[in-house]
């Protein structure tokens, strides 16, 4: 009775310990490898190469997926399973190439099959020719853009062809040489951007068709009677709120002909008028998800809602409305003081000539459709839907009752613009690869630590000089990630306020000079057609205290707001 | 009688060029033209959306500076004609002395000096002069 019960409890014992023991070392068992491939961020680090060897000798590849998962199956002799021969070696151009073994304890065997799960493979970063060659294709474009020293959409379009050309010419042969596949490359353009620009651009071009722009800003020359300070507050009103729902270089391009004419028929300098003007654009355009590019772009790739954008950044805008009415009294004092002669009639008479609206049914027919396009941003949220929806629908609803004619729509579309987006969404997506977005990224945490607080004051001002002084939409499509990744790791950012920080110093930072927005350079660009030269100097003069004040009042309150108060 | 071309952007730049114009014009007793070029290459570098006829702004501001230089001049007791041109400024300038055959163009050398400028607004008026036949006056 001992003897039956001590050998049933071996083999019992045995059958527990040694799972595999029942069976003879030669036979053969699947294997599934399981691990997940991150980054030092702790992100995953997708298409990574996995060459899984057994014995030193390379058996298998597979790759890791979007979540830098990989998942490898094998047919393997137990003895080898046993023997601790199983190795992964993890590459990616860009990362260092990472071995993991597999020790036997860490495999987990039924019958036949055995499975491991391995410990997440960090891949560190290296700082091979393409990183280098893909940054500094970057920076020649953001300077071309920036200094205007060749078309946006064709700078942008040198870098993607750069950063490709080297990919396949060199890369192929080696990876060190490796940028981005092309496939890659237009996974990172967003469409919701490219669909947003683009039906907005349909509103925008039959709304301006009415002449709405010029009449209004005549009637505000009629209401204000001369007061050349009345015209200014109004028009700077004006501008700005049609910039809150309308493209605010297309704006400034219908206002600033105008808006000189009236200067001129007050005998007030058009300077006086057009740079509070274009101030304004960038404010008003700040306050909504449509008003900007930076703001569609940002708004796109967190997914912030119409709703959210208007609830946090309305009330910035509005403050540094007001700033920037008080600031233009004072800056522009001696145009508004000045005794001015009685303006000729001849020349008012011209002026409503220029100011009339051509198209009442169109107007009629587009403020309509505008305007229920605006509530379904309000209610879009109740149904879930994406605002690119909501401009889908509202512009494809103002096509069908305005304009049924489809080479007409196409018309309408400025592609050269969409081609610049594109391109330049694929470009940021090459320097995403090769690991300098990781690297400002980690160098901006490494300054703020753990500390929100000093992450958004830093968002804040650095993308406001920033914006000041290079092109600001290549600028935020950039830097959005880096901000991801700070609301990501920093404690308490749940609030979203770095992406309120982003959208303030990257809207309003470009205010402080000429070339820190496509509005400015517009408005300098008109202002010289009519034989009024605004110098860098003229405008940075009034740009610079303005921007400063516009953003260190709405810093304040994002102090108060997030940090103190917190609603 | 003969005919001079002043082009002017209408602004305070001009206001010189446009007074020096009528000025010759009167002690001439010539014909004189003041020319607006509609030319919008500014935005050629912007990939900001052009949906919209910037052409046609720019042009209704341009009538209006010329309809201001046309009351500057009768105050000063002449009447000028005036012409609105679409295209690059330098090629329309040229374009506009041959086709309205005029006998000189009167360009405005930059107020605030500029070496370069003024270097290049000298080798335009020689182009000029080569290419229409026209005499130039730098004022």
């Amino acid at each position: 009775m001992k003897g039956a019960r001590f050998l049933s409890g071996a083999i019992l014992l045995g059958l527990l310990v040694f799972p595999w023991a029942s069976t003879s070392g030669e036979e053969a068992a699947t294997l599934t490898l399981v691990g997940r491939v991150v980054n030092t961020q702790d992100a995953a680090v997708d298409e990574a190469k996995v060459r899984v060897f057994v014995g030193g000798e390379e058996t298998e590849v597979a790759h890791t997926d979007a979540d830098g998962f990989y998942v490898v199956e094998l047919t393997l002799s137990q003895a080898l399973i046993e023997a601790e021969t199983v190795a992964v070696e993890i590459s990616k151009p860009g990362f260092r190439t990472t071995r993991q073994g597999f020790a036997r304890q860490e495999f987990a065997c039924a019958g036949d099959h055995c499975h491991a799960r391995a410990p997440d493979v960090v891949l560190p970063r290296v700082f091979n020719p393409a990183f280098f060659l893909a940054t500094a294709i970057f920076m020649v474009v953001f300077g071309l853009i920036s200094l205007n020293l060749l078309h946006e959409t064709i700078a942008a379009l040198v870098g993607v062809a750069a950063m490709l050309g080297m990919s396949y010419f060199m890369g192929t042969s080696n990876s060190d040489f490796w940028i981005i596949s092309f496939h890659r490359a237009i996974s990172f353009i967003d469409f919701d951007v490219i669909f947003l620009l683009m039906t907005m651009m349909i509103f925008m071009a039959v709304t301006s068709q009415t002449g709405i722009f010029q009449w209004l800003a005549f009637q505000t020359f009629r209401l204000a009677r001369g007061n050349a300070f009345l015209v200014v507050a109004i028009l700077i009103s004006i501008t700005g709120f049609m910039s809150t729902v309308l493209n605010d270089t297309t704006v400034m391009l219908l206002m600033a002909p105008v808006s000189i004419e009236i200067a001129l028929v007050l005998n007030i300098h058009p300077a006086a008028i057009v740079v509070p003007e274009v101030l304004a654009s960038n404010i008003g355009g700040a306050a909504t998800l449509i008003g900007t590019p930076p703001n569609i772009i940002i708004g796109s790739y967190v997914g912030l809602g119409f709703n959210q954008f208007l609830v946090n950044m309305f009330p910035i805008a509005l403050m540094s409305m007001i700033i920037l009415l008080g600031m233009s009294r004072w800056l522009y004092r001696t145009e508004f003081d000045r005794e001015s002669k009685p303006p000729s009639a001849a020349l008012i008479a011209k002026l409503e000539a220029d100011a009339r609206i051509t198209d009442p049914t169109l107007l009629r027919k587009s403020l309509l459709l505008f305007g229920a396009t605006l509530v379904l941003f309000f209610v879009g949220d109740l149904f879930q839907m994406p605002p690119v929806v909501v401009t889908i629908l509202g512009s494809t609803a103002l096509l069908l009752w305005v304009r049924p004619d489809v080479s007409h729509m196409l018309r309408e579309v400025d592609w050269t613009t969409l081609v610049f987006f594109m391109s330049l969404f694929m470009m940021v997506g090459g320097i995403q690869e090769v690991g300098l977005i990781q690297l400002i990224a980690e160098s901006v945490k490494g300054i703020a630590g753990d500390s929100l607080l000093l992450a958004t004051l830093l968002i804040v001002w650095v993308s406001a000089i920033f914006s000041a002084i290079v092109a600001n939409i290549p600028f935020t499509a950039a830097i959005v990630p880096v901000t991801v990744f700070l609301t990501q790791t920093i404690p308490g950012a749940e609030n979203n306020v770095l992406y309120w920080a982003l959208a303030l110093g990257a809207g309003l930072g470009g205010n402080a000079t000429y070339i820190g927005s496509a509005p400015n350079i517009v408005a300098a660009g008109i202002m010289d057609r009519a034989g009024f030269r605004l110098k860098f100097e003229d405008f940075s003069r009034v740009g610079v205290p303005v921007t400063f004040v516009t953003i260190l009042v709405p810093t304040l309150w994002i102090l108060i707001r997030y940090f103190w108060l917190r609603f | 009688m003969g005919k001079i071309l002043c082009a002017t952007r209408g602004g305070e730049d001009s206001w010189r060029t446009q007074d020096e114009a009528i000025k010759l014009a009167k002690k001439r007793g010539d014909e004189l033209i003041f020319l607006y070029v509609v030319d919008i290459s500014f935005l050629d570098k912007i990939a900001a959306p052009m949906v919209i006829d910037a052409e046609s702004s720019v042009e209704k501001l341009g009538a209006f500076l010329l309809a201001m230089a046309q009351e500057r001049a009768r105050e000063k007791g002449l009447e000028v004609q005036v012409v609105i041109r679409e295209g690059k400024t330098r090629e329309e300038i040229k374009a506009a002395a041959k086709e309205l055959g005029v006998d000189t163009v009167v360009l405005g050398l930059p107020a605030e000096g500029g070496v370069f400028r003024e270097e290049a607004i000298r080798a335009f008026a020689r182009e000029i002069e080569v290419e229409t036949g026209a005499e130039v006056v730098l004022v």
